[in-house]
């Protein structure tokens, strides 16, 4: 048996009884990621995790998260601990300080396992487009774990670690947790500083806790969220115990399901599985109603304008001049600032800040941008009239679950439409959970649970409720 | 379909360069994506309101207190190529 498939109160209660120490599952964590071989990292931090694992011994058992193994996506800074974003351009870059959550990680006294593969700079939906290798699912090798934070979802679905984090900006959380049978949480724009984390797109962008269970998805945003000065978008809400409304009573829930999150575009057999728990929850009193929220359907083309402009702005940095990859044949400054990025960037990312570059520049950004940001207003404003009757928003995370590697790699426009239900919600700046509820091909399916500004708790409520229900065994068989 | 011209001038504004046996393949992948986008060329709106971030703050102002911040060594750790107190790059005056 392994200490760290145990439920997190009792390996708690462990630690405190010195049953066990941090060391024992820094020790189990790394033999895991030996045994599965999932590219599930991109830099390990075996040396520093010991060392922070033997120190911990003398420190008080002060909280439930107190030597619990982590992995952070490799878009979040770690000072002294390599971070690429999975892109050639930073493969040897070290950052100089820790992003706001990696504090607050370290405040907790988690340890850190390493850094999770990714989707070059959070760009895609499957793990490929990473410099490094493949992100592997645990619950079949032939099917992507999804993305972009695939190696933060392979490797708590592996149970390498209880948790990780990730970023999600168009549904980079919900929907590889989603694939890999996980609880998947972006919180409300806000909620958790993004000081620190490398930007695509800054009014998208979240992190976001991804874990095998409800109730410790919970725990690790109470530790990561609050306000911080050094992130102008940081909120200074109050941040609530996110577990106190879990276990709590359902009934009298008002929830709405977009007509549109349950049309053909979903495959038939993830609709049935979503009907069943709408039954579910209509059999312990909750109201469940269809209804439509506005300009769903232009999501995609909503996403491209406003992600890829705001990423074309970020990615702008990466010249070669002050960090990162620097190419040493160039004639003058454009070619250096060329050829850098040309050989730095991977074809996803090239393709995706020449579309948000050309969209800006001249009279297109009159014409697609402005454009854009009245028809998001409108997404919003929808929302915000549906979430005033209802409490929550239900439907399917993902069109379908995970398909094969390799597959429609030509297709650009495949990993967008790959987050179709999951983009609105970022564009809106609302939070979304993905919890599993099924499987297809012995495939995990997951919900999304879409809340009101700052209602994670509710959502919890909800997710945990169902949890509870189902019961399901959301264990990857043995992955060796 | 657009013209190599139009991806070479995308290019040029994103500061990158495209190879000639890459042409075809961002011809189509560009023009695919630029027809999808195109679509919200077609969206029939009312309202004049825009939305630029989710973010509630207004007018968020730091205290003009001096703190310490990163030292130069550090912050140049990652550059490649420095001398003193600078970083070297091509001339980029006539």
């Amino acid at each position: 048996m392994r200490y760290l498939d145990l439920d997190i109160k009792t390996i708690n209660e462990k630690l405190k009884a010195k049953e066990i120490k941090p060391i024992d599952l820094v020790n189990e964590a790394f033999e895991r990621i030996e045994k599965t071989n999932l590219n599930c990292f991109i830099t390990l931090n075996k040396e520093n995790a010991i060392k922070k694992a033997l120190d911990l011994e003398n420190k008080e058992v002060d909280n439930l998260l107190f030597g619990l193994p982590i992995a952070i996506k490799d878009n979040i800074l770690t000072k002294n601990l390599k971070t690429t974003a999975a892109s050639h351009i930073l493969d040897d870059f070290i950052p100089i300080y820790d992003a706001t959550v990696i504090k607050k990680i370290n405040e907790k006294n988690m340890i850190i396992i390493g850094k999770t593969n990714m989707d070059e700079f959070a760009m895609g939906s499957t793990g490929e487009t990473s410099y490094f290798k493949n992100t592997l699912n645990p619950w079949n090798k032939e099917v992507i774990p999804g993305g972009s934070s695939s190696g933060s979802a392979s490797c708590v679905a592996a149970r390498i670690t209880p948790f990780s984090l990730g970023t999600d900006t168009g549904g980079s959380i919900r929907q590889p947790a989603s694939f890999c049978g996980l609880v998947g949480l972006k919180p409300t724009y806000g909620r958790v500083s993004r000081y620190g984390v490398i930007a695509f797109a800054s009014s998208l962008d979240q992190v976001g806790p991804i874990t095998r269970n409800v109730y410790e998805n919970a725990l690790l945003l109470n530790a990561i969220s609050g306000y911080d000065k050094n992130d102008l978008t940081s909120s200074k809400e109050v941040v609530p115990d996110f577990t106190a409304l879990i276990g709590k009573n359902i009934k009298d829930l008002k929830i709405a399901v977009p007509n549109y999150y349950m049309s053909e575009v979903i495959d038939s057999e993830i609709r049935q599985n979503v009907s069943k728990i709408i039954t579910l929850l209509k059999e312990n009193g909750c109201t469940v109603d269809y209804i439509d929220i506005d300009y769903l359907e232009y999501a995609i083309p909503l996403y491209q304008v406003i992600a890829l402009g705001e990423a074309s702005s970020n990615l702008a940095r990466y010249d070669g001049v002050r960090y990162g990859l620097k190419i040493d044949n160039y004639q003058n400054i454009d070619d250096l600032y060329k050829n850098t990025r040309t050989e730095g960037f991977g074809s996803e990312v090239k393709r995706r800040i020449m579309i948000g570059s050309y969209i800006l520049s001249g009279e297109n950004a009159q014409n697609y941008y402005y454009k854009a940001l009245k028809v998001r207003k409108a997404m919003t404003d929808s929302f915000k009239d549906v979430l005033e009757k209802y409490d929550l928003i239900i439907g399917p995370t993902n069109t379908d679950v995970a398909y094969k590697l390799g597959t429609k790699q030509d297709d650009a426009l495949k990993s967008f439409y790959d987050d179709l239900l999951t983009i609105p919600v970022n564009m809106a700046g609302l939070p979304a959970l993905s919890l599993p509820i099924g499987f297809k091909n012995n495939l995990p399916i997951g919900m999304h649970i879409i809340g009101n500004y700052f209602e994670e708790d509710k959502i919890y409520q909800l997710a945990s409720f169902i949890e509870k229900k189902l019961n399901l065994n959301t264990e990857p068989k043995e992955v060796e | 379909m657009i013209s190599e011209e139009q991806v070479n001038h995308i290019a040029d504004l994103a500061k990158l360069k495209v190879e000639e046996n890459e042409m075809k393949k961002y011809q189509q992948q560009l023009t695919d994506i630029l027809t999808e986008i195109d679509k919200i060329l077609n969206v029939e709106i009312q309202t004049t309101e825009i939305m630029i971030s989710p973010s509630f703050n207004q007018n968020v102002y730091s205290e003009d207190n001096p703190e310490n911040h990163i030292s130069k060594e550090e912050a140049f750790k990652n550059a490649k190529r420095v001398k003193g107190d600078y970083i070297i790059v091509p001339k980029v005056i006539e």
